[in-house]
């Protein structure tokens, strides 16, 4: 895989612990975060000003759930791959997840290890040389 | 297709959502939840005092009403610089909780609720349940254990049949 500091970062949850959390893990990791966001509308103009190679995503949040936001950068921003986390996780939020473009479904709480391996796994589908 | 909404008596949301409450939850190694007192039917609820701080979540679905996640911090030290981190900690940590009692409640018994975006309760903020005939409110207590204190912790299920 290519080194990490390469890959572009967007998360984005209405959790100001949950952003916290996942910001120290993929920067201790070396990935290269280029914002948070908490909503869809904070996600969508950090999107139409830096190009993400992924989002994470939140499924519960204010106004525009994870899952709408999904559709949005499937639909807008076809290099960005989408991983969904939430601490729900029925069969129906996850399909609905899988329907909407994710690629991985993560349940909170999570290992660290585990959010880093779906994120390495997720990330090497691009070739960035 | 339409499909029919599920029939609940008070004794069966009892029942689902006592097999549903996690004995335990590890919050990223920054918190635990333990149970400290089952989920019963709540006879009396007491109001909220001034030192309880919380969350709020609606519920809609196969089971619809809200939920309260109340701490109480009476006699705690909360220092002030670790006051926003806590506060933030709580939330997320009564999120997750209940997106674990509803995954459980999906997957387990087939019952799907969708929940909102949390709000909190800060000191000031009243109790306020909506209290219809065909609602039955239940009570669970949780410890709320954090690196330098243990809370109470009381969880009101506020739900209409």
């Amino acid at each position: 895989m290519e080194s990490p500091e390469k890959f572009r970062i967007l998360i984005v949850d209405d959790s100001d612990f949950s952003r916290l959390n996942m910001s120290k893990m993929l920067t201790e990791a070396k990935y290269n975060i280029i914002g948070e966001a908490a909503n869809a509308k904070e996600a969508k103009a950090i999107l139409s000003d830096r190009k993400a190679h992924l989002a994470i995503l939140d499924v519960v949040m204010p106004e525009v759930s994870g899952i709408e936001l999904a559709q949005h950068i499937s639909d807008n921003y076809k290099d960005t791959a989408i991983m969904m986390v939430s601490s729900l996780a029925g069969e129906s939020i996850i399909i609905d997840s899988i329907s909407a473009g994710a690629s991985d479904y993560l349940q909170k709480p999570f290992k660290k290890e585990n959010f880093l391996a779906s994120v390495e796994k997720i990330l090497e589908r691009f070739n960035l040389e | 297709m339409e499909t029919e909404k599920y029939k609940f008596t008070t004794s069966s949301i009892i029942d689902v959502l006592q097999a549903s409450m996690l004995p335990e939850l590890n919050i990223y190694n920054q918190a635990q939840l333990e149970i400290d007192t089952p989920l019963i039917k709540a006879q009396n609820v007491h109001p909220k005092t001034t030192h309880e701080v919380g969350v709020k979540l609606k519920l809609e679905g196969d089971l619809s009403g809200e939920v309260f996640c109340l701490i109480d911090t009476y006699n705690k030290d909360v220092a002030q610089t670790e006051g926003q981190f806590f506060k933030t900690l709580f939330i997320e940590s009564m999120n997750i909780l209940m997106g674990q009692v509803l995954t459980l409640l999906e997957n387990e018994h087939d019952i799907s609720c969708l929940v909102s975006h949390p709000e909190f309760l800060d000191r000031d903020s009243k109790l306020e349940l909506s209290i219809q005939r065909d609602t039955t409110t239940m009570n669970v207590g949780y410890k709320f254990i954090s690196i330098h204190n243990e809370f109470d912790c009381r969880i009101l299920f506020n739900i209409c049949k």
